[in-house]
Protein backbone atom coordinates (compact mmCIF):
# COMPACT_ATOMS: atom_id res chain seq x y z
CA UNK A 1 0.00 0.00 0.00
CA UNK A 2 2.52 2.37 1.20
CA UNK A 3 5.09 1.53 -1.63
CA UNK A 4 2.07 1.51 -4.02
CA UNK A 5 1.12 5.25 -3.06
CA UNK A 6 5.12 6.02 -3.20
CA UNK A 7 5.64 4.86 -6.33
CA UNK A 8 2.27 6.61 -7.71
CA UNK A 9 3.96 9.83 -5.91
CA UNK A 10 6.99 9.48 -8.13
CA UNK A 11 4.98 9.12 -11.57
CA UNK A 12 2.99 12.19 -10.46
CA UNK A 13 5.52 14.19 -9.64
CA UNK A 14 7.67 13.30 -12.39
CA UNK A 15 4.57 14.71 -15.19
CA UNK A 16 4.13 17.89 -12.52
CA UNK A 17 7.94 18.24 -12.83
CA UNK A 18 7.14 18.82 -16.28
CA UNK A 19 4.52 21.47 -15.75
CA UNK A 20 5.98 23.06 -13.50
CA UNK A 21 9.14 24.16 -15.35
CA UNK A 22 7.32 24.78 -18.14
CA UNK A 23 5.18 27.46 -15.78
CA UNK A 24 8.21 28.90 -13.62
CA UNK A 25 10.48 29.27 -17.31
CA UNK A 26 7.73 30.95 -18.96
CA UNK A 27 6.65 33.21 -15.54
CA UNK A 28 10.50 34.41 -15.90
CA UNK A 29 9.73 36.07 -19.01
CA UNK A 30 6.32 36.81 -19.17
CA UNK A 31 5.16 38.07 -15.04
CA UNK A 32 2.69 35.66 -15.67
CA UNK A 33 2.18 32.06 -15.13
CA UNK A 34 1.24 30.98 -18.57
CA UNK A 35 -2.55 28.72 -18.15
CA UNK A 36 -3.09 28.22 -21.77
CA UNK A 37 0.30 25.58 -21.48
CA UNK A 38 -3.34 23.40 -19.91
CA UNK A 39 -4.65 23.47 -23.44
CA UNK A 40 -1.61 22.57 -24.93
CA UNK A 41 -1.01 19.96 -22.69
CA UNK A 42 -4.21 18.30 -23.66
CA UNK A 43 -3.69 19.19 -27.29
CA UNK A 44 -0.21 17.21 -27.69
CA UNK A 45 -2.15 14.13 -25.82
CA UNK A 46 -4.52 14.15 -28.64
CA UNK A 47 -2.23 15.19 -31.31
CA UNK A 48 0.16 11.88 -30.39
CA UNK A 49 -2.57 9.83 -30.31
CA UNK A 50 -3.91 10.65 -33.59
CA UNK A 51 -0.85 10.18 -35.19
CA UNK A 52 -0.50 6.87 -33.78
CA UNK A 53 -4.02 5.79 -34.51
CA UNK A 54 -4.46 7.12 -37.84
CA UNK A 55 -1.14 7.31 -39.61
CA UNK A 56 0.50 4.23 -37.77
CA UNK A 57 3.32 6.00 -36.77
CA UNK A 58 5.53 4.90 -33.53
CA UNK A 59 5.25 6.24 -30.08
CA UNK A 60 8.48 8.39 -31.08
CA UNK A 61 7.80 9.49 -34.04
CA UNK A 62 4.09 10.68 -32.45
CA UNK A 63 6.08 12.27 -29.45
CA UNK A 64 8.25 14.41 -32.41
CA UNK A 65 5.21 15.53 -34.10
CA UNK A 66 3.49 16.77 -30.85
CA UNK A 67 6.21 18.55 -29.95
CA UNK A 68 7.16 20.23 -32.98
CA UNK A 69 2.83 20.91 -33.00
CA UNK A 70 2.93 22.49 -29.74
CA UNK A 71 6.01 24.42 -30.06
CA UNK A 72 4.72 25.74 -33.22
CA UNK A 73 1.52 27.13 -31.46
CA UNK A 74 3.20 28.06 -28.65
CA UNK A 75 5.10 30.49 -30.74
CA UNK A 76 2.03 31.98 -32.35
CA UNK A 77 0.34 32.55 -28.93
CA UNK A 78 3.26 34.34 -28.23
CA UNK A 79 3.31 36.37 -31.16
CA UNK A 80 -0.10 37.07 -31.76
CA UNK A 81 -1.64 36.95 -28.17
CA UNK A 82 1.16 37.85 -25.43
CA UNK A 83 3.41 40.20 -27.15
CA UNK A 84 0.45 42.63 -28.14
CA UNK A 85 -0.27 43.10 -24.48
CA UNK A 86 3.21 42.66 -23.20
CA UNK A 87 3.15 46.53 -21.64
CA UNK A 88 -0.64 46.29 -20.20
CA UNK A 89 -1.18 45.11 -16.64
CA UNK A 90 -0.45 41.81 -15.82
CA UNK A 91 -4.25 40.77 -15.27
CA UNK A 92 -5.20 41.40 -18.92
CA UNK A 93 -2.17 39.27 -19.93
CA UNK A 94 -3.68 36.52 -17.25
CA UNK A 95 -7.10 36.64 -19.37
CA UNK A 96 -5.67 36.38 -22.60
CA UNK A 97 -3.82 33.22 -21.44
CA UNK A 98 -6.92 31.59 -20.11
CA UNK A 99 -8.74 32.76 -23.24
CA UNK A 100 -6.55 30.74 -24.97
CA UNK A 101 -7.09 27.68 -22.54
CA UNK A 102 -10.63 28.50 -23.38
CA UNK A 103 -10.25 28.16 -27.02
CA UNK A 104 -7.99 25.24 -26.85
CA UNK A 105 -10.13 23.17 -24.88
CA UNK A 106 -13.29 23.96 -26.38
CA UNK A 107 -11.06 22.71 -30.05
CA UNK A 108 -10.13 19.37 -28.37
CA UNK A 109 -13.91 19.06 -27.52
CA UNK A 110 -15.36 19.63 -30.54
CA UNK A 111 -12.67 17.52 -32.77
CA UNK A 112 -12.16 14.87 -30.43
CA UNK A 113 -15.22 14.66 -28.07
CA UNK A 114 -15.65 14.37 -24.37
CA UNK A 115 -15.21 10.30 -24.46
CA UNK A 116 -11.74 9.61 -22.27
CA UNK A 117 -9.26 8.08 -24.53
CA UNK A 118 -5.69 6.57 -23.81
CA UNK A 119 -2.43 5.92 -25.96
CA UNK A 120 -1.19 2.25 -25.90
CA UNK A 121 2.55 1.75 -26.73
CA UNK A 122 2.27 -1.45 -28.35
CA UNK A 123 6.38 -2.08 -27.92
CA UNK A 124 6.02 -1.53 -24.19
CA UNK A 125 1.88 -2.24 -23.33
CA UNK A 126 1.83 -4.61 -20.50
CA UNK A 127 4.85 -5.01 -19.76
CA UNK A 128 5.62 -4.76 -15.69
CA UNK A 129 8.20 -4.72 -13.44
CA UNK A 130 7.10 -6.72 -10.10
CA UNK A 131 8.63 -4.25 -6.96
CA UNK A 132 8.02 -5.75 -3.51
CA UNK A 133 4.44 -7.10 -4.10
CA UNK A 134 3.64 -3.85 -6.04
CA UNK A 135 3.43 -4.59 -9.86
CA UNK A 136 4.74 -1.00 -12.09
CA UNK A 137 4.19 -0.50 -15.28
CA UNK A 138 6.44 0.17 -18.57
CA UNK A 139 4.88 3.45 -18.83
CA UNK A 140 4.90 5.05 -15.94
CA UNK A 141 8.94 4.36 -15.91
CA UNK A 142 8.89 5.52 -18.96
CA UNK A 143 7.55 8.82 -17.61
CA UNK A 144 10.09 8.91 -14.35
CA UNK A 145 12.83 8.24 -16.99
CA UNK A 146 11.66 10.63 -19.58
CA UNK A 147 11.32 13.55 -16.69
CA UNK A 148 14.63 13.14 -14.76
CA UNK A 149 16.73 13.31 -18.49
CA UNK A 150 14.62 16.02 -19.52
CA UNK A 151 15.05 17.58 -15.92
CA UNK A 152 18.86 17.76 -16.20
CA UNK A 153 18.44 18.49 -19.69
CA UNK A 154 16.79 21.83 -18.23
CA UNK A 155 19.37 22.10 -15.45
CA UNK A 156 22.52 22.10 -18.42
CA UNK A 157 20.73 24.79 -20.41
CA UNK A 158 19.90 27.10 -17.24
CA UNK A 159 23.43 26.27 -15.91
CA UNK A 160 25.93 26.40 -18.96
CA UNK A 161 24.61 27.92 -21.73
CA UNK A 162 24.81 31.68 -22.92
CA UNK A 163 20.90 31.73 -23.52
CA UNK A 164 20.43 29.73 -19.86
CA UNK A 165 22.68 32.49 -17.97
CA UNK A 166 20.10 35.42 -20.25
CA UNK A 167 16.90 33.49 -19.13
CA UNK A 168 18.26 33.25 -15.50
CA UNK A 169 18.68 36.81 -15.49
CA UNK A 170 15.64 37.86 -16.23
CA UNK A 171 13.91 36.01 -14.58
CA UNK A 172 15.94 37.50 -11.13
CA UNK A 173 15.33 40.74 -12.40
CA UNK A 174 13.67 41.96 -15.89
CA UNK A 175 14.97 45.35 -15.47
CA UNK A 176 19.02 45.31 -15.00
CA UNK A 177 19.14 41.66 -17.57
CA UNK A 178 17.51 44.41 -20.39
CA UNK A 179 20.07 47.08 -18.97
CA UNK A 180 23.02 44.36 -19.73
CA UNK A 181 21.93 44.34 -22.51
CA UNK A 182 20.04 41.14 -22.83
CA UNK A 183 17.47 40.77 -26.31
CA UNK A 184 14.59 39.86 -24.37
CA UNK A 185 12.37 39.41 -27.43
CA UNK A 186 15.00 36.85 -28.34
CA UNK A 187 14.76 35.03 -24.78
CA UNK A 188 10.67 34.98 -24.57
CA UNK A 189 10.35 33.23 -28.16
CA UNK A 190 13.68 30.93 -26.76
CA UNK A 191 11.81 30.46 -23.37
CA UNK A 192 8.63 30.02 -24.88
CA UNK A 193 10.09 27.18 -27.18
CA UNK A 194 11.23 25.40 -24.35
CA UNK A 195 8.46 25.78 -21.99
CA UNK A 196 6.13 24.03 -24.67
CA UNK A 197 8.21 21.51 -25.71
CA UNK A 198 7.84 20.45 -21.64
CA UNK A 199 4.75 20.98 -21.95
CA UNK A 200 4.21 18.80 -25.27
CA UNK A 201 5.97 15.95 -23.82
CA UNK A 202 4.28 15.82 -20.28
CA UNK A 203 0.65 15.41 -22.03
CA UNK A 204 2.21 13.22 -24.70
CA UNK A 205 3.57 10.71 -21.69
CA UNK A 206 -0.01 11.25 -19.58
CA UNK A 207 -1.79 9.69 -22.26
CA UNK A 208 -0.11 6.22 -21.84
CA UNK A 209 -0.42 6.22 -18.32
CA UNK A 210 -4.07 8.34 -17.40
CA UNK A 211 -6.35 9.02 -20.10
CA UNK A 212 -6.78 11.89 -22.33
CA UNK A 213 -10.32 14.06 -22.23
CA UNK A 214 -10.60 18.07 -23.06
CA UNK A 215 -10.24 19.77 -20.01
CA UNK A 216 -7.33 17.43 -18.61
CA UNK A 217 -5.75 20.12 -18.84
CA UNK A 218 -7.43 22.78 -16.02
CA UNK A 219 -6.70 20.52 -13.09
CA UNK A 220 -2.97 19.66 -13.72
CA UNK A 221 -2.28 23.37 -14.74
CA UNK A 222 -3.30 24.74 -11.16
CA UNK A 223 -1.36 21.68 -9.92
CA UNK A 224 1.89 22.84 -11.88
CA UNK A 225 1.07 26.63 -10.15
CA UNK A 226 0.54 25.01 -6.57
CA UNK A 227 4.29 23.55 -7.19
CA UNK A 228 5.87 27.16 -8.07
CA UNK A 229 4.38 28.51 -5.17
CA UNK A 230 5.37 25.93 -3.05
CA UNK A 231 8.62 26.87 -4.56
CA UNK A 232 8.50 30.56 -4.35
CA UNK A 233 7.48 31.67 -7.82
CA UNK A 234 10.77 32.84 -9.45
CA UNK A 235 12.93 29.48 -8.30
CA UNK A 236 13.17 26.89 -10.92
CA UNK A 237 14.91 24.95 -8.18
CA UNK A 238 11.94 24.93 -5.75
CA UNK A 239 9.41 24.65 -8.39
CA UNK A 240 10.84 21.00 -9.17
CA UNK A 241 11.01 20.33 -5.61
CA UNK A 242 7.35 21.65 -5.42
CA UNK A 243 5.96 19.35 -8.09
CA UNK A 244 7.54 16.73 -6.43
CA UNK A 245 5.67 17.35 -3.62
CA UNK A 246 2.49 18.07 -4.58
CA UNK A 247 2.71 14.51 -6.41
CA UNK A 248 3.19 12.60 -2.93
CA UNK A 249 0.46 15.03 -1.25
CA UNK A 250 -2.05 14.02 -4.14
CA UNK A 251 -0.86 10.52 -3.96
CA UNK A 252 -1.04 9.61 -0.41
CA UNK A 253 -4.15 12.09 -0.09
CA UNK A 254 -5.50 9.49 -2.68
CA UNK A 255 -4.89 5.96 -0.50
CA UNK A 256 -5.07 7.16 3.18
CA UNK A 257 -7.75 9.94 3.00
CA UNK A 258 -10.28 10.11 0.39
CA UNK A 259 -9.88 9.34 -3.69
CA UNK A 260 -12.49 11.65 -4.17
CA UNK A 261 -11.17 14.71 -3.11
CA UNK A 262 -7.76 14.40 -4.12
CA UNK A 263 -7.79 17.07 -6.02
CA UNK A 264 -9.31 18.93 -3.39
CA UNK A 265 -6.39 18.71 -0.96
CA UNK A 266 -3.66 20.00 -3.44
CA UNK A 267 -6.21 23.42 -4.07
CA UNK A 268 -6.80 23.79 -0.60
CA UNK A 269 -2.51 23.84 -0.56
CA UNK A 270 -2.55 26.50 -2.98
CA UNK A 271 -4.83 28.83 -0.72
CA UNK A 272 -3.18 27.66 2.74
CA UNK A 273 -0.06 28.77 0.98
CA UNK A 274 -1.36 31.95 -0.12
CA UNK A 275 -2.39 32.59 3.02
CA UNK A 276 1.00 32.06 5.14
CA UNK A 277 3.80 31.69 3.39
CA UNK A 278 2.96 33.90 -0.05
CA UNK A 279 6.30 33.67 -0.58
CA UNK A 280 6.77 29.94 -0.89
CA UNK A 281 8.64 27.24 1.50
CA UNK A 282 11.62 28.19 -0.26
CA UNK A 283 11.46 31.72 -1.47
CA UNK A 284 13.34 34.40 0.47
CA UNK A 285 11.97 37.75 -1.50
CA UNK A 286 8.73 38.24 -0.32
CA UNK A 287 6.18 38.30 -3.18
CA UNK A 288 4.29 41.93 -3.84
CA UNK A 289 1.45 39.98 -6.04
CA UNK B 1 -22.45 65.37 -28.79
CA UNK B 2 -21.59 67.27 -25.39
CA UNK B 3 -22.21 65.41 -22.24
CA UNK B 4 -25.74 66.37 -21.71
CA UNK B 5 -26.97 65.60 -24.92
CA UNK B 6 -25.39 61.80 -24.18
CA UNK B 7 -27.17 61.48 -20.68
CA UNK B 8 -30.44 62.44 -22.14
CA UNK B 9 -29.87 60.19 -25.28
CA UNK B 10 -29.09 57.01 -22.98
CA UNK B 11 -32.04 57.77 -20.79
CA UNK B 12 -34.15 57.73 -24.04
CA UNK B 13 -32.83 54.30 -24.87
CA UNK B 14 -33.14 52.54 -21.68
CA UNK B 15 -36.87 53.92 -21.61
CA UNK B 16 -37.33 52.78 -25.18
CA UNK B 17 -35.94 49.50 -24.20
CA UNK B 18 -37.80 49.01 -21.01
CA UNK B 19 -41.40 49.05 -22.61
CA UNK B 20 -40.35 47.19 -25.29
CA UNK B 21 -39.22 44.44 -22.87
CA UNK B 22 -42.42 45.02 -21.36
CA UNK B 23 -44.47 43.99 -24.43
CA UNK B 24 -42.24 41.22 -25.97
CA UNK B 25 -44.08 37.90 -24.41
CA UNK B 26 -47.00 39.05 -26.36
CA UNK B 27 -44.83 39.00 -29.61
CA UNK B 28 -42.41 36.21 -28.73
CA UNK B 29 -42.42 32.56 -29.12
CA UNK B 30 -41.66 29.78 -25.65
CA UNK B 31 -37.94 29.46 -27.29
CA UNK B 32 -36.95 33.18 -28.10
CA UNK B 33 -38.58 33.76 -24.07
CA UNK B 34 -36.25 31.64 -22.99
CA UNK B 35 -33.71 33.56 -24.54
CA UNK B 36 -34.09 36.32 -22.97
CA UNK B 37 -34.73 35.02 -19.56
CA UNK B 38 -31.57 33.07 -19.62
CA UNK B 39 -30.07 36.83 -20.28
CA UNK B 40 -31.95 38.27 -17.73
CA UNK B 41 -29.86 35.43 -15.84
CA UNK B 42 -26.44 36.13 -16.75
CA UNK B 43 -27.42 39.93 -17.34
CA UNK B 44 -27.37 39.12 -13.28
CA UNK B 45 -23.79 37.52 -13.23
CA UNK B 46 -22.07 40.23 -15.20
CA UNK B 47 -23.64 43.27 -13.88
CA UNK B 48 -22.40 41.52 -10.13
CA UNK B 49 -19.12 40.40 -11.18
CA UNK B 50 -18.95 44.22 -12.48
CA UNK B 51 -18.57 45.31 -8.62
CA UNK B 52 -15.28 43.12 -8.15
CA UNK B 53 -14.01 44.08 -11.80
CA UNK B 54 -14.40 47.46 -11.48
CA UNK B 55 -11.77 47.14 -8.52
CA UNK B 56 -9.55 45.84 -11.10
CA UNK B 57 -9.67 42.25 -9.40
CA UNK B 58 -10.69 39.26 -11.45
CA UNK B 59 -12.33 36.34 -10.23
CA UNK B 60 -12.94 33.19 -11.78
CA UNK B 61 -15.61 31.45 -9.63
CA UNK B 62 -18.38 33.63 -10.22
CA UNK B 63 -19.92 30.56 -11.83
CA UNK B 64 -19.56 28.79 -8.46
CA UNK B 65 -21.31 31.26 -6.58
CA UNK B 66 -23.74 30.87 -9.05
CA UNK B 67 -24.11 27.22 -8.19
CA UNK B 68 -24.02 27.66 -4.55
CA UNK B 69 -27.16 29.85 -4.46
CA UNK B 70 -28.54 27.14 -7.06
CA UNK B 71 -27.79 24.02 -4.72
CA UNK B 72 -28.68 25.67 -1.87
CA UNK B 73 -32.37 26.78 -2.93
CA UNK B 74 -32.65 23.72 -5.16
CA UNK B 75 -32.12 21.42 -1.97
CA UNK B 76 -34.22 23.41 0.39
CA UNK B 77 -37.33 23.21 -2.03
CA UNK B 78 -36.55 19.75 -3.13
CA UNK B 79 -36.05 18.20 0.33
CA UNK B 80 -37.59 20.59 2.88
CA UNK B 81 -40.07 21.74 0.27
CA UNK B 82 -39.09 25.36 1.73
CA UNK B 83 -41.41 28.28 -0.09
CA UNK B 84 -39.80 30.14 -3.02
CA UNK B 85 -39.06 33.05 -1.53
CA UNK B 86 -37.12 31.52 1.30
CA UNK B 87 -34.98 29.30 -0.84
CA UNK B 88 -34.78 32.13 -3.01
CA UNK B 89 -33.01 34.43 -0.47
CA UNK B 90 -31.07 31.33 1.51
CA UNK B 91 -29.41 30.30 -1.76
CA UNK B 92 -28.86 34.36 -2.35
CA UNK B 93 -27.05 34.42 1.49
CA UNK B 94 -25.43 31.48 1.38
CA UNK B 95 -23.81 32.19 -1.79
CA UNK B 96 -22.76 35.76 -0.08
CA UNK B 97 -21.25 34.14 2.87
CA UNK B 98 -19.24 31.86 1.05
CA UNK B 99 -17.38 35.38 -0.90
CA UNK B 100 -17.03 36.64 2.77
CA UNK B 101 -15.06 33.35 3.83
CA UNK B 102 -13.61 33.11 0.45
CA UNK B 103 -12.70 36.87 0.26
CA UNK B 104 -10.93 36.60 3.63
CA UNK B 105 -8.00 34.70 2.71
CA UNK B 106 -7.85 35.47 -1.12
CA UNK B 107 -7.79 38.90 -0.79
CA UNK B 108 -4.63 39.10 0.74
CA UNK B 109 -3.23 38.49 -2.62
CA UNK B 110 -3.80 40.54 -5.72
CA UNK B 111 -3.77 40.25 -9.31
CA UNK B 112 -3.43 37.09 -10.75
CA UNK B 113 -2.96 35.41 -7.50
CA UNK B 114 -6.07 36.95 -6.52
CA UNK B 115 -7.83 34.75 -9.68
CA UNK B 116 -5.92 31.75 -8.66
CA UNK B 117 -6.96 31.67 -5.84
CA UNK B 118 -10.50 31.94 -6.56
CA UNK B 119 -9.92 29.55 -9.44
CA UNK B 120 -8.68 26.85 -6.69
CA UNK B 121 -11.91 27.41 -4.87
CA UNK B 122 -14.23 26.92 -7.60
CA UNK B 123 -12.19 23.84 -8.80
CA UNK B 124 -12.83 22.81 -4.77
CA UNK B 125 -16.73 23.46 -5.16
CA UNK B 126 -16.93 21.05 -8.25
CA UNK B 127 -15.64 18.35 -6.55
CA UNK B 128 -17.97 18.84 -3.97
CA UNK B 129 -20.76 19.36 -6.09
CA UNK B 130 -20.09 16.14 -8.40
CA UNK B 131 -18.94 13.76 -5.16
CA UNK B 132 -21.72 14.71 -2.40
CA UNK B 133 -23.88 12.24 -3.93
CA UNK B 134 -26.67 12.62 -0.41
CA UNK B 135 -27.09 16.24 -0.74
CA UNK B 136 -26.09 17.22 -4.21
CA UNK B 137 -27.56 14.31 -5.88
CA UNK B 138 -24.09 14.10 -7.28
CA UNK B 139 -23.71 13.52 -11.07
CA UNK B 140 -26.57 13.16 -11.77
CA UNK B 141 -28.26 16.52 -10.09
CA UNK B 142 -31.21 17.11 -8.93
CA UNK B 143 -34.49 16.91 -10.98
CA UNK B 144 -37.54 17.72 -10.50
CA UNK B 145 -37.51 20.96 -8.11
CA UNK B 146 -41.08 22.60 -7.42
CA UNK B 147 -41.29 25.88 -9.05
CA UNK B 148 -44.34 28.20 -8.03
CA UNK B 149 -44.47 29.58 -11.71
CA UNK B 150 -46.09 27.84 -14.14
CA UNK B 151 -45.77 30.00 -17.26
CA UNK B 152 -42.37 30.99 -18.72
CA UNK B 153 -44.57 34.04 -19.01
CA UNK B 154 -44.77 34.88 -15.61
CA UNK B 155 -41.43 33.92 -14.58
CA UNK B 156 -40.33 36.60 -17.56
CA UNK B 157 -42.06 39.36 -15.45
CA UNK B 158 -40.51 38.20 -12.28
CA UNK B 159 -36.93 38.00 -13.52
CA UNK B 160 -37.45 41.50 -15.81
CA UNK B 161 -38.36 43.05 -12.83
CA UNK B 162 -35.37 41.56 -10.32
CA UNK B 163 -32.89 42.64 -13.42
CA UNK B 164 -34.47 46.07 -13.42
CA UNK B 165 -33.81 46.14 -9.57
CA UNK B 166 -30.70 44.59 -10.26
CA UNK B 167 -29.28 47.08 -12.63
CA UNK B 168 -30.62 49.91 -10.64
CA UNK B 169 -28.02 49.16 -7.50
CA UNK B 170 -25.27 48.72 -9.87
CA UNK B 171 -26.16 51.92 -11.23
CA UNK B 172 -26.34 53.70 -7.35
CA UNK B 173 -23.68 51.55 -6.11
CA UNK B 174 -21.09 52.44 -9.11
CA UNK B 175 -21.74 56.10 -8.13
CA UNK B 176 -21.42 56.05 -4.82
CA UNK B 177 -18.97 56.66 -1.87
CA UNK B 178 -18.16 52.63 -2.02
CA UNK B 179 -17.96 52.93 -6.10
CA UNK B 180 -15.37 55.71 -5.98
CA UNK B 181 -13.38 53.44 -3.34
CA UNK B 182 -13.74 50.76 -5.49
CA UNK B 183 -11.87 52.88 -8.76
CA UNK B 184 -9.24 53.93 -6.24
CA UNK B 185 -8.51 50.68 -5.23
CA UNK B 186 -7.90 49.54 -8.77
CA UNK B 187 -6.34 52.72 -9.92
CA UNK B 188 -3.73 52.47 -6.44
CA UNK B 189 -4.28 49.81 -3.73
CA UNK B 190 -1.88 51.21 -1.45
CA UNK B 191 -2.38 54.57 -2.19
CA UNK B 192 -5.92 53.83 -1.30
CA UNK B 193 -5.13 52.62 1.82
CA UNK B 194 -3.28 55.75 2.70
CA UNK B 195 -6.30 57.57 2.38
CA UNK B 196 -7.55 56.15 4.97
CA UNK B 197 -9.85 53.71 2.84
CA UNK B 198 -10.18 50.21 4.91
CA UNK B 199 -9.49 48.42 1.28
CA UNK B 200 -9.93 44.81 3.34
CA UNK B 201 -13.76 46.36 4.27
CA UNK B 202 -14.51 47.23 1.12
CA UNK B 203 -13.09 44.65 -1.06
CA UNK B 204 -14.92 42.25 1.15
CA UNK B 205 -18.26 44.23 0.90
CA UNK B 206 -17.87 44.28 -3.05
CA UNK B 207 -16.92 40.53 -3.06
CA UNK B 208 -20.26 40.10 -0.57
CA UNK B 209 -22.33 41.77 -2.90
CA UNK B 210 -21.37 40.09 -5.70
CA UNK B 211 -21.80 36.68 -4.73
CA UNK B 212 -25.17 37.48 -3.20
CA UNK B 213 -26.33 38.91 -6.62
CA UNK B 214 -24.94 35.20 -8.27
CA UNK B 215 -26.40 33.47 -5.47
CA UNK B 216 -29.63 34.98 -6.10
CA UNK B 217 -29.82 34.15 -10.17
CA UNK B 218 -28.87 30.41 -8.67
CA UNK B 219 -32.25 30.28 -7.24
CA UNK B 220 -33.69 31.89 -10.27
CA UNK B 221 -32.22 29.70 -12.57
CA UNK B 222 -33.20 26.64 -10.32
CA UNK B 223 -36.88 27.37 -10.02
CA UNK B 224 -36.80 28.29 -13.53
CA UNK B 225 -35.29 24.49 -14.98
CA UNK B 226 -36.54 22.80 -12.32
CA UNK B 227 -32.82 21.07 -12.49
CA UNK B 228 -29.68 21.72 -11.09
CA UNK B 229 -26.25 19.87 -12.27
CA UNK B 230 -22.35 20.15 -11.18
CA UNK B 231 -21.41 21.47 -15.24
CA UNK B 232 -23.86 24.11 -14.78
CA UNK B 233 -21.13 25.46 -12.85
CA UNK B 234 -17.53 24.63 -13.75
CA UNK B 235 -14.73 26.50 -15.15
CA UNK B 236 -15.75 27.43 -18.66
CA UNK B 237 -19.02 29.11 -17.23
CA UNK B 238 -17.19 31.03 -15.03
CA UNK B 239 -15.44 32.40 -17.80
CA UNK B 240 -18.04 33.30 -19.97
CA UNK B 241 -19.21 35.36 -17.32
CA UNK B 242 -15.49 37.15 -17.32
CA UNK B 243 -16.05 37.07 -21.19
CA UNK B 244 -19.58 38.71 -21.47
CA UNK B 245 -18.46 41.35 -18.75
CA UNK B 246 -14.82 41.95 -20.65
CA UNK B 247 -16.36 42.47 -23.91
CA UNK B 248 -19.03 44.88 -22.80
CA UNK B 249 -16.77 46.65 -20.81
CA UNK B 250 -15.79 46.81 -17.10
CA UNK B 251 -16.37 49.59 -14.63
CA UNK B 252 -19.83 50.53 -15.97
CA UNK B 253 -23.29 49.31 -15.35
CA UNK B 254 -24.29 49.65 -18.99
CA UNK B 255 -20.76 47.68 -20.19
CA UNK B 256 -22.14 44.84 -17.70
CA UNK B 257 -25.01 44.91 -18.91
CA UNK B 258 -24.03 44.85 -22.59
CA UNK B 259 -21.58 41.83 -21.24
CA UNK B 260 -24.35 39.69 -20.18
CA UNK B 261 -26.26 40.34 -23.69
CA UNK B 262 -23.47 39.35 -25.50
CA UNK B 263 -22.52 36.37 -23.26
CA UNK B 264 -25.64 34.57 -24.16
CA UNK B 265 -26.81 36.49 -27.45
CA UNK B 266 -23.54 35.74 -29.05
CA UNK B 267 -23.39 31.88 -28.63
CA UNK B 268 -26.91 31.76 -29.25
CA UNK B 269 -26.48 33.41 -32.95
CA UNK B 270 -23.29 31.29 -33.50
CA UNK B 271 -25.88 28.08 -32.74
CA UNK B 272 -25.54 26.79 -36.02
CA UNK B 273 -21.40 26.17 -35.48
CA UNK B 274 -22.03 23.78 -33.13
CA UNK B 275 -18.87 23.06 -30.86
CA UNK B 276 -17.24 26.34 -33.14
CA UNK B 277 -19.02 29.12 -30.99
CA UNK B 278 -16.80 28.59 -27.89
CA UNK B 279 -13.70 28.77 -30.29
CA UNK B 280 -15.18 32.12 -31.94
CA UNK B 281 -16.01 33.13 -28.35
CA UNK B 282 -12.58 33.15 -27.03
CA UNK B 283 -11.16 34.76 -30.26
CA UNK B 284 -13.59 37.47 -30.40
CA UNK B 285 -12.46 38.11 -26.32
CA UNK B 286 -8.80 37.89 -27.36
CA UNK B 287 -9.40 40.45 -30.20
CA UNK B 288 -11.26 42.58 -28.25
CA UNK B 289 -9.13 43.02 -25.42
CA UNK B 290 -6.35 43.73 -27.73
CA UNK B 291 -8.17 46.01 -29.50
CA UNK B 292 -10.59 47.76 -27.42
CA UNK B 293 -9.49 47.25 -24.14
CA UNK B 294 -12.17 49.49 -22.32
CA UNK B 295 -14.89 46.74 -23.81
CA UNK B 296 -17.25 47.57 -26.39
CA UNK B 297 -19.60 49.71 -24.57
CA UNK B 298 -16.83 51.90 -22.99
CA UNK B 299 -15.24 52.39 -26.58
CA UNK B 300 -18.88 53.39 -28.13
CA UNK B 301 -19.99 55.48 -25.23
CA UNK B 302 -16.32 57.16 -25.54
CA UNK B 303 -16.58 57.63 -28.98
CA UNK B 304 -20.48 59.16 -28.88
CA UNK B 305 -19.48 61.59 -26.44
CA UNK B 306 -16.08 63.00 -28.44
CA UNK B 307 -18.29 63.33 -31.63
Amino acid sequence: MFLAATLNGIVLGSIYILIALSLVLIYGVLEIPDFSQAGLYALSGYIALTVMKYLGLNYLVALLVSILVIVCLGLVNERFAFRPLQHKEQTSIFIIALGLLFVMDNFALVIWGHEHKSISIPSIAGHTVTIGEVSFSYERGLAIVTAGVLVLIVHFILMHTRTGDAIRAIIQDREAAILMGIRISRIRVITFALSCALTAIAGALIGSIFSIFPNMGDYIIVKGFGAIILGGMGSVFGAAVGAVIMGFAESYGATYVSSAYTDAFAFMMIILVLLFRPSGLFGTKERVG
Amino acid sequence: MNQWSVRSFRNVAVLVLLICLCFMPRFLNEYLLNILIMTFLWIMLTVSLNFVGTMGYISICHATFYGIGAYVAGILTFKAEAPFVVSLASGALGAGLAGVLLGFPAFRVRGHYFAIATLAFSLILSLVFSNWHEVTGGDRGLTGIFSPFLTSRGYYFLMLGIVVLTVVVSHLVLNSRLGRQLVTIREDEDLAQQMGINTMQVKLVAFGLASLVAGLAGGLMVHYVNFVHPDFFTFGYSFSVIMGMLMGGVGTTGGAVLGGVIAVGLPELLRFTVGWRYIVMGFVLILVMILMPKGIYGTLSHSLSKR
